[in-house]
C-alpha cells in the first residue's frame, strides 16, 4: 500500500561518519584463498589441456561450490554494530 | 514482527507453487495439442502481469522505502534479490552457449568459458569480504553518496555518479536487447514491440515502488530463474541418461563427446572445409588491404552474374541474393571494409573454436591463458564494484545481514551455473552426434526448426559443397542458444516457455536494478546535490521516477536501433566498473590516507584507461581512425580485459594523488 511521506523521511544530512578500518584478517585470508584457488584451478586446466573431465568436474562444478564455502567462512566475523541496529 | 518476517516467505512459496502449477497445466495443454505459441505466450503474459502486480502492490513514495527498501530486508530475501539482479541476460541465457561454443579453456588465443564461470562467481567472495558490511554500515543511499560522504566532496560524488551512469547504461542496453529477444521469441511479436512490451513490466515495477518493489519482484524472479534452469537441467538429464542428476549426466556424456570430437578433428571432409574457409579468409585479407580496387573487381563480377541470372530467368530471390553482396550494396568504402571484417570474424570463429571443449594440441602457457586470467580479474573485481549490485548492501538491517545476503546470492548463482555448465556438455553431444555428419537435405528436425525460426539460433553454410554438414559449417548463436535447448533435446515445448520465462526474469530483474541505479544517480547525486539540496522528499522520489522512465525509453530506443553483442557489452561494463569503483572503494574503505584528490584521480584514471582500451580496439573505431590491432592491443589482451590496465592505474594514481596532495 502507498505510504505517506513524513517529516522524518526527509533526506536529512547523515549523522554517521564513514569509519576507515584495517582489513580484517579473515577477509584478507579469504582474498588470498580466492586467488590461490582461482589461479591454481585455471593453471591445472592449462597444465592438462586434454583432460576435459578435470575441467568440467573440478573447475566448472567444484570450484564454484568451494567459492561458496570460502565466502561463508570469510564472513564469520562478529560485527560490533549489529547489536546497535 | 512475526507477520513481517513470514510474509516474504509466503510470497516466495506462493510464487514457487504457482510456477510449478502453471508448468504442470501447460504440460497438460501441450499434451492436449494446444499450439506452442499459445503455451509460450501464456508464460510471457503471466510472468509480466505477475511482476507488475507485485510492483503495484509495493508502490511507495517514501524515500527510505523507494531508495533502500526501508533497510529491513532479510539476508535470504536480499540474497535472492541480489542473485536475480546479478543473473542477467548475458549470464543466464549466454553462459551455456558460451561454454558450448568456446569450450572450457578456449582456443589458445581468447578466454574460454571457464574464465566467465569463475569470474562471475568468485567476485561475490570479494564483495562479501571487502565491501558489503562497510557499505551497509554507512547508511548511504547510493554508491556516489557513500563516496561523497567518505571524502566529504561534492566533486567525488558527482564524478562517481557519472561513472555509475556510464557502467550501468552499457549494461542496461545489453539487457534490454536481451529482453527484446526473449519477449519477441515468446510472443511472436517483432523485436521492437517485444522490447516495449517487456519494458512496460519493468517500469510498472520499478517506477511505482522503487527498491521496495524491485526487491520483492526480484525475489519472485529469482524463484523463476532457479526453477526454470534446474527443471530444464533435470529434464534434459532424464532424457539423455535416464536420471535427473544433470552433473552426473554431463560427466557420463563427456567420454563420448571426446571420442566424437577426435573423429571430427581428423575427418578429411572437416579438414577440406577448414581449408576452404582459410582460403576465403585470405581473399578477404587481400580485399581489406585494397578495398577500392577490390570493390570494382567484385562489382563487375556481380554485375555479370546478375545479368546472366536475369537472362536465364532466375527467380527474384536468387537475384536478390547476388545483389546482397556488400561490394554491390555498400557505397561507402568504410562500411564495405566493415562488412568484410565482420565476415572474416565469422569465418575465423568457424575454424578456431574447439570441436570438443578445447582445441587439440593446446600446450603451454599461451595467450589464451593470459586472456583468461585477465578476464577473471576483471569479472571478479567488476562484480564487487558494480553499482547496482553494491547498492543491495544498503537494503539489509545490519552489516552481518548484508554479508550473509552475499553468501545467499552466491549459493543461488552457483546452483544456476552448475546447471548451465552441465547443460553445455549435454548440448554438445547433440550437436556432435546428431548434426555433424548429417546430410543437408536430411537435417535433424530440431536443426531445421532452429534455422528457420524468426530468431535464428543456428545457421549452416556448406563451405566445401559436399552436401554434408561439417563442424566448421555450423554457426551457433551463443548469446541465446540456450532458448533452443528443449527443441534440441526433444523435451516438451513447455520447457521453452519455462526457460524463456526464466530468461525474461533474469533480464527484467537486472534491468530493474540498473534503471534504479541510473535514475537515482541522476536525481539524487547530480540534480538534487547541485541544484536543489533542500528539496522535499516527495519531490526527490517523483523526479527519480520520471528520470527512470526517461532512461528506460532511451535505452529501449538505443537497443532497438542496432544489434548488440550482449556478452561483449556486459563484459565491458564489468571492466569499466572494476576500473572506476574498485580502487576508490578499496582505498577509501581501508586506507586512512586516501583523500579526495586521490579519489578523483583513482576514478578518472581507471575510467579513462579502461574506456580508451575498449574504444581503441573496437572494430568501428579502428576502421574510422585507420588503426590496426597491432598498434592498440596491449600485452595481447582482449578489449574486454580493459580492467587489467584500468584497475592498477586507479590504484596507483589514487595512492600517488593522496600522498602528493597531502605533502604539497
Amino acid at each position: 500500500m502507498p505510504q505517506p511521506s513524513t517529516a522524518s523521511d526527509s533526506e536529512a544530512p547523515h549523522s554517521t561518519t564513514i569509519e576507515v578500518t584495517a582489513l580484517p584478517r579473515r577477509a584478507l585470508w579469504g582474498v588470498v584463498g580466492l586467488v590461490v584457488l582461482t589461479v591454481g584451478s585455471l593453471g591445472l586446466a592449462w597444465l592438462f589441456p586434454d583432460m576435459t573431465s578435470l575441467h568440467f568436474l573440478w573447475v566448472a562444478q567444484t570450484v564454484p561450490v568451494l567459492y561458496l564455502m570460502l565466502a561463508w567462512w570469510g564472513i564469520q566475523i562478529a560485527h560490533p554494530n549489529d547489536d546497535a541496529s | 514482527m512475526m507477520r513481517l518476517k513470514s510474509w516474504p516467505w509466503r510470497l516466495l512459496l506462493l510464487s514457487f507453487a504457482g510456477l510449478v502449477l502453471l508448468t504442470l497445466l501447460l504440460l497438460l495443454a501441450d499434451f492436449a495439442g494446444v499450439p506452442k505459441g499459445v503455451v509460450n505466450g501464456f508464460f510471457l503474459v503471466v510472468s509480466i502481469i505477475g511482476y507488475a502486480v507485485i510492483g503495484m502492490f509495493c508502490r511507495t513514495t517514501t524515500p527510505e522505502e523507494y531508495f533502500v527498501a526501508g533497510r529491513r530486508i532479510s539476508a535470504p530475501l536480499n540474497g535472492m534479490a541480489t542473485a536475480a539482479d546479478w543473473l542477467s541476460a548475458a549470464s543466464f541465457i549466454g553462459l551455456t552457449g558460451l561454454l558450448l561454443s568456446d569450450g572450457f579453456v578456449g582456443d589458445g588465443q581468447h578466454p574460454g568459458g571457464l574464465a566467465y564461470l569463475l569470474g562471475w562467481t568468485g567476485g561475490f567472495c570479494l564483495l562479501g569480504f571487502l565491501f558489503a558490511a562497510k557499505l551497509n554500515l554507512s547508511q548511504s543511499i547510493t554508491i556516489p553518496d557513500f563516496l561523497g560522504r567518505r571524502f566529504d566532496s561534492a566533486a567525488v560524488r558527482w564524478l562517481a555518479a557519472w561513472g555509475a551512469i556510464l557502467c550501468s547504461s552499457v549494461y542496461l542496453v545489453a539487457q534490454i536487447y536481451g529482453i527484446g529477444l526473449v519477449a519477441s521469441m515468446l510472443s511472436g511479436l517483432t523485436f521492437e514491440l517485444g522490447v516495449f512490451l517487456a519494458l512496460g513490466g519493468v517500469l510498472l515495477c520499478s517506477f511505482l515502488g522503487g527498491m521496495r518493489a524491485v526487491t520483492w519482484t526480484q525475489g519472485v524472479q529469482c524463484v523463476v530463474i532457479v526453477v526454470s534452469m534446474v527443471v530444464l537441467g533435470m529434464a534434459v538429464s532424464l532424457k539423455t541418461q535416464g536420471h535427473p542428476f544433470v552433473t552426473i549426466a554431463a560427466a557420463q556424456s563427456l567420454p563420448q563427446i571426446q571420442e566424437r570430437a577426435k573423429q571430427i578433428e581428423t575427418d578429411p571432409a572437416e579438414l577440406t572445409t577448414r581449408d576452404v574457409i582459410s582460403l576465403r579468409m585470405s581473399n578477404l585479407d587481400v580485399k581489406i588491404a585494397e578495398p577500392v580496387y577490390a570493390r570494382e573487381v567484385e562489382r563487375q563480377a556481380v554485375a555479370r552474374q546478375v545479368a546472366r541470372a536475369k537472362a536465364e530467368g532466375a527467380s527474384l530471390r536468387e537475384i536478390q541474393k547476388l545483389e546482397a553482396n556488400p561490394a554491390w550494396r555498400e557505397t561507402s568504402v568504410d562500411r564495405l571494409v566493415g562488412a568484410w571484417q565482420a565476415e572474416r570474424e565469422v569465418l575465423a570463429e568457424a575454424i578456431y573454436r574447439p570441436v570438443g571443449f578445447q582445441v587439440p594440441l593446446l600446450n603451454g602457457w599461451n595467450q589464451g591463458w593470459f586472456n583468461s586470467l585477465g578476464l577473471v580479474f576483471c569479472l571478479m573485481l567488476g562484480t564487487a564494484a558494480l553499482p547496482h549490485i553494491l547498492v543491495r548492501s544498503y537494503t539489509t538491517s545490519t552489516p552481518a545481514e548484508a554479508e550473509r545476503s552475499v553468501v545467499w546470492a552466491l549459493g543461488i548463482i552457483v546452483m544456476v551455473y552448475l546447471c548451465a555448465s552441465a547443460l553445455a556438455v549435454l548440448l554438445k553431444s547433440f550437436v556432435l552426434t546428431e548434426l555433424v555428419g548429417s546430410h543437408l537435405d536430411q537435417l535433424p528436425d530440431w536443426a531445421d526448426r532452429l534455422k528457420l525460426r524468426k530468431l535464428a539460433l543456428l545457421s549452416i553454410q556448406d563451405y566445401n559443397q559436399d552436401g554434408i554438414v561439417q563442424f566448421a559449417d555450423i554457426r551457433l548463436f551463443n548469446d541465446y542458444l540456450v532458448l533452443g535447448v528443449p527443441e534440441i533435446t526433444h523435451i516438451s515445448s513447455v520447457f521453452t516457455g519455462l526457460l524463456a520465462a526464466g530468461a525474461l526474469a533474469a533480464a527484467l530483474s537486472t534491468a530493474d536494478g540498473l534503471l534504479l541505479t541510473i535514475s537515482n544517480a541522476l536525481a539524487q547525486d547530480l540534480y538534487f546535490q547541485t541544484a536543489e539540496p533542500n528539496a522535499p522528499p516527495l519531490r526527490r522520489v517523483m523526479l527519480s521516477k520520471i528520470l527512470l522512465m526517461v532512461v528506460a525509453l532511451l535505452a529501449a530506443w538505443f537497443a532497438t536501433n542496432r544489434p548488440v553483442s550482449i556478452l561483449f557489452w556486459v563484459t565491458c561494463a564489468f571492466s569499466l566498473a572494476a576500473s572506476t569503483f574498485f580502487p576508490v572503494l578499496l582505498l577509501g574503505i581501508y586506507w586512512r590516507g586516501m583523500n579526495r584528490v586521490g579519489a578523483l584521480l583513482a576514478m578518472v584514471s581507471g575510467l579513462v584507461v579502461s574506456a580508451y582500451y575498449i574504444a581503441a580496439n573496437h572494430p568501428w573505431v579502428q576502421m574510422r581512425l585507420h588503426l590496426h590491432a597491432s598498434d592498440t592491443v596491449w600485452l595481447g589482451l582482449d578489449p574486454v580485459c580493459a580492467g587489467v590496465f584500468g584497475v592498477p592505474a586507479g590504484l596507483l594514481l589514487g595512492y600517488l594523488g593522496s600522498k602528493l596532495s597531502r605533502s604539497a
